[in-house]
C-alpha cells in the first residue's frame, strides 16, 4: 500500500469513527431532525453582533470548535468566531453557496453553484478537495407559476437552495441541479455513486437505517441503498403539467420512528413508511408550499407553510393536530428548530419568531432594520407581504423584480443555529446575526 | 423586547382630515374633472399615477387610472367620491389582488392648481401630487351587447385541463337591461356554477365573461352551423373548446 492510499485510508476510517453530532449538518443530525441538543432563549435580550457578507445568506449555520460556519450567496464559505463575531477563515468558490455547509471530524464539505462540492480544512478553510458535478441550474419550466409569456421557460427564482451535504460513515451525499444523488468519498473526493432522478435535486439527503432519502422536483422522494445507490422505493406526489407550480420536493425530509415525513410543493405533508415508501397519511395544506423541512420530536411534527403562513404542530402517528395553528404572517421556507422548550422558525419577511413549543404561542420576535425600515412597502402593516403591490402583472420580467423587493427586508430562509445560550442565523440582507 | 415595526393605525382618518383642511385653501371653483399625472412618494418605490376624471352625460361621476411600469392602462376606480374640491377613489382594479390591498387615494384641490393629498396601501400612506395635464380621457370598461337570436339559447362542449375533462353548460339570454349574460355550468371533478355577466357578440366572434372567476370562453361563432369553436382561459390557463347549440334549441 503505497503512502497517499495508506493516508486516505487513514483518514476515512477517521471520518467513519467520528459520530454526527447535533449542529453540525443541516437539521442537525443525519436523519434531519431539526432537533438542537441545546436550548434557545426564552426572550430576547439583544443582537450579540451582525456578520456582514456580500450576498443573501440562505445558508444555515452550523458549528464548529467555537465557530459558526455557513455559506453565503456572495460566492464565500465562512468560519466566524462565536464569541467575538470576527473572521477566522473565508474560502471561495466560484457560486453562490446556497447550501448548508457540513461538518464532520476536521473537515467542512459546502456546495456551490459553481457545480462543485467543496472539502475544506474546518481550522484554516484550506480547499482539500474538490468533486465536480456536471453543474448546476434551477428548476425551470415553461410558463411557470402562470407566467408570461406561457411558451417562455423561467428559471424559479423560488427555488433558492441548493442541497446541503450529508456525511455518513465517510460519505457525503448530496444532490445537485444536474438532476442527481451523489455520493462521493469524504476523503478523497471519489465518486462512490451516482443516481439519475428527473429533474433538479436541491433538496438535502436524509439518512436512516442504511437508506438514503431525498426528493427531486420530479416529484418523487426517492430511498436509495446508501452504500450502493441502488433504489429500494420511490413515492410519486402530486405533479402540475399545466404550470409546474404545485410539484417538486424543496423540503428535505426528516426521520423518525420508522417514518418519513416530508413536505413538498404539491401542497401536502406526507409520513411514509421508511422502509416501504408506503403512504401512513398526509396534510393537505390547500395548495400552499410546504418548502420548511419538517422537525420531529416528542410524537410531534412541526412544519410551516408558504402562501397561507401557516405554523402548524401534528401527531407523528396520526397527522392530526396536536395544537392549534399559527399564523407566521408571511411565507416560511425556512425550516424550524427545536431548541428546548422552544421553537425556532424563520420568515421571509424578516422576522426571526421563537414560539413556546407546547402552545406555539410567540415568545419573542426579532426583526431586521430591513424589515423595520420597510422601503418600498413590501410588508403590509401587520407584516405580511404586499403581493400585488411586489407584482404588478404576470409577465415574467415584472415577477422578477418582485421577488427581489420581497428578498429585500431580510428574508430569512436559513434555519436557525443554537450553541451556548445564543441564536444564529443568516438573512437575505447579506447579514448573519448572534442573538441573545 | 423583540423589535417590532410601529403600526400606523389611524392613518386613513388622519388623511381625511388633511384633505378637508386643504380643501379650504383651494381656490374656488377648481373643478377635478381632468387628466392628473403625478407620483405617490412611497419611499424607495416612488409610484407613477395617471389618473383621469370626468363626469358623464347624467352628471355623474367616472374615473380610470394608468400605472406607468405596471402594465396597468385604464384600470377603473372605484368608489369614486368627489365633493366640491375633496376627491377619494380607490384602486383595486389596478393592482392584483387589490381587494387586499385596499389600495386609496385621497385628494384635494391646491391653491397652485395641483391635486395633493395621500396615497394608501397595505396600512401605509403617502403624500401623493398630481399636475393636471390635461382633458379627461376616460377608458370605460368594455360594455357588454346584446346578443341576437342565433346566440340566446345552451350550448354544450367539453374541454380539457390538466388531464381532467370538463363539462360545460352554457346558457345565454338578454337581460333585463338589455345586455347579454347567463350562467355557465362546469363539471368536471365537482360542479362549479358561475354567473356571466358580459357577453361581446361581434359580427364572426363572441366573448363570453365570467368576471367573478376571471374566466372567459371565446371564439369564432358561425351561426349557420350552430358551433362556437375556441379556447377557454383563466388566468394563465388556457384550452380549446368547441360548443354546440343543444339538440333541440332553434338557430333562427
Amino acid at each position: 500500500m503505497n503512502a497517499k492510499l495508506t493516508a486516505a485510508a487513514l483518514a476515512a476510517l477517521a471520518l467513519a469513527s467520528t459520530a454526527p453530532s447535533a449542529q453540525t449538518m443541516f437539521r442537525g443530525d443525519p436523519a434531519h431532525q431539526g432537533v438542537s441538543s441545546e436550548a434557545a432563549p426564552r426572550a430576547f435580550h439583544r443582537v450579540k453582533w451582525t456578520f456582514p457578507t456580500g450576498g443573501r445568506v440562505v445558508s444555515s449555520a452550523v458549528w464548529h470548535d467555537g465557530a459558526v460556519l455557513f455559506g453565503s450567496d456572495d460566492g464565500n464559505v465562512y468560519a466566524v468566531d462565536a464569541a467575538s463575531g470576527r473572521q477566522r477563515w473565508m474560502a471561495r468558490t466560484g457560486g453562490p453557496v446556497a447550501s448548508t455547509p457540513a461538518v464532520s471530524g476536521d473537515r467542512v464539505f459546502a456546495l456551490s453553484y459553481d457545480g462543485r462540492l467543496y472539502a475544506l480544512d474546518a481550522r484554516s478553510g484550506e480547499v482539500l478537495w474538490k468533486f465536480a458535478t456536471e453543474g448546476e441550474r434551477r428548476f425551470e419550466a415553461k410558463g411557470l407559476h402562470g407566467l408570461q409569456p406561457r411558451n417562455q421557460t423561467y428559471p424559479d427564482l423560488y427555488d433558492v437552495y441548493l442541497s446541503s451535504p450529508l456525511v455518513v460513515d465517510g460519505k457525503v451525499y448530496f444532490g445537485s441541479g444536474d438532476g442527481h444523488v451523489y455520493a462521493v468519498d469524504a476523503a478523497t473526493g471519489g465518486l462512490a455513486w451516482k443516481f439519475a432522478t428527473g429533474d433538479v435535486v436541491h433538496a438535502s439527503p436524509a439518512y436512516a437505517e442504511g437508506l438514503v432519502v431525498v426528493g427531486s422536483w420530479d416529484g418523487r422522494l426517492y430511498a436509495l441503498d446508501a452504500a450502493t445507490g441502488a433504489q429500494r422505493w420511490a413515492f410519486q406526489a402530486g405533479l402540475d403539467p399545466l404550470i409546474h407550480n404545485q410539484q417538486g420536493f424543496q423540503s428535505s425530509a426528516a426521520i423518525a420512528e420508522g417514518t418519513v415525513f416530508v413536505g413538498c410543493r404539491d401542497g401536502h405533508l406526507y409520513a411514509l413508511d421508511l422502509r416501504s415508501g408506503a403512504p401512513k397519511w398526509n396534510v393537505d395544506t390547500e395548495g400552499s408550499w410546504v418548502n420548511a423541512s419538517p422537525a420531529v420530536s416528542r410524537g410531534r411534527v412541526v412544519f410551516a407553510t408558504s402562501d397561507t403562513a401557516q405554523y402548524r404542530v401534528v401527531d407523528t402517528a396520526t397527522g392530526k393536530p396536536a395544537q392549534a395553528t399559527g399564523s407566521t404572517q408571511a411565507y416560511v421556507f425556512g425550516s424550524p428548530t427545536i431548541a428546548g422548550d422552544t421553537v425556532l422558525l424563520g420568515v421571509l419577511n424578516g422576522s426571526l419568531q421563537a414560539r413556546d413549543r407546547a402552545d406555539g404561542r410567540v415568545l419573542w420576535e426579532f426583526r431586521t432594520d430591513a424589515a423595520q425600515a420597510n422601503r418600498g412597502w413590501v410588508l403590509s402593516a401587520e407584516g405580511r407581504f404586499n403581493s400585488g403591490w411586489l407584482y404588478a402583472s404576470g409577465w415574467g420580467d415584472l415577477s422578477n423584480d418582485g421577488t427581489r423587493r420581497q428578498d429585500s427586508v431580510g428574508a430569512f430562509y436559513a434555519s436557525p443555529l443554537v450553541a451556548g445560550g445564543t441564536v444564529y442565523i443568516g438573512s437575505a440582507d447579506s447579514n448573519v446575526y448572534a442573538i441573545e | 423586547m423583540p423589535a417590532i415595526v410601529p403600526r400606523r393605525r389611524g392613518a386613513s382618518s388622519l388623511v381625511l382630515l388633511a384633505a378637508v383642511f386643504a380643501c379650504a385653501g383651494a381656490r374656488a371653483g377648481a373643478d377635478p374633472a381632468g387628466r392628473w399625472e403625478g407620483s405617490a412618494d412611497v419611499p424607495g418605490q416612488p409610484l407613477r399615477l395617471v389618473i383621469d376624471l370626468d363626469r358623464d352625460a347624467q352628471g355623474r361621476w367616472a374615473g380610470s387610472a394608468i400605472l406607468p411600469g405596471r402594465s396597468v392602462k385604464g384600470a377603473p376606480i372605484d368608489g369614486l367620491a368627489v365633493a366640491g374640491c375633496a376627491v377619494h377613489l380607490g384602486l383595486a382594479a389596478a393592482f392584483p389582488g387589490g381587494d387586499a390591498l385596499q389600495p386609496k387615494l385621497a385628494l384635494a384641490c391646491q391653491a397652485d392648481g395641483t391635486l395633493a393629498g395621500s396615497f394608501m396601501l397595505g396600512g401605509h400612506s403617502a403624500a401623493v401630487r398630481l399636475h393636471r395635464s390635461g382633458p379627461a380621457q376616460v377608458d370605460r370598461p368594455p360594455a357588454g351587447s346584446p346578443i341576437t337570436a342565433a346566440l340566446a339559447g345552451k350550448w354544450t362542449g367539453r374541454y380539457e385541463l390538466g388531464g381532467v375533462p370538463r363539462e360545460v353548460t352554457l346558457t345565454l339570454a338578454n337581460g333585463g337591461g338589455g345586455a347579454g349574460g347567463g350562467q355557465l355550468v362546469i363539471v368536471g371533478k365537482r360542479t362549479t356554477t358561475l354567473q356571466v355577466d358580459q357577453v361581446t357578440q361581434g359580427r364572426e366572434y363572441v366573448t363570453v365573461r365570467a368576471s367573478a372567476a376571471n374566466f372567459v370562453i371565446e371564439g369564432r361563432f358561425a351561426a349557420q352551423d350552430g358551433v362556437i369553436d375556441g379556447a377557454v382561459s383563466q388566468g394563465p390557463f388556457e384550452a380549446a373548446i368547441v360548443l354546440h347549440r343543444q339538440a333541440g334549441e332553434k338557430t333562427s
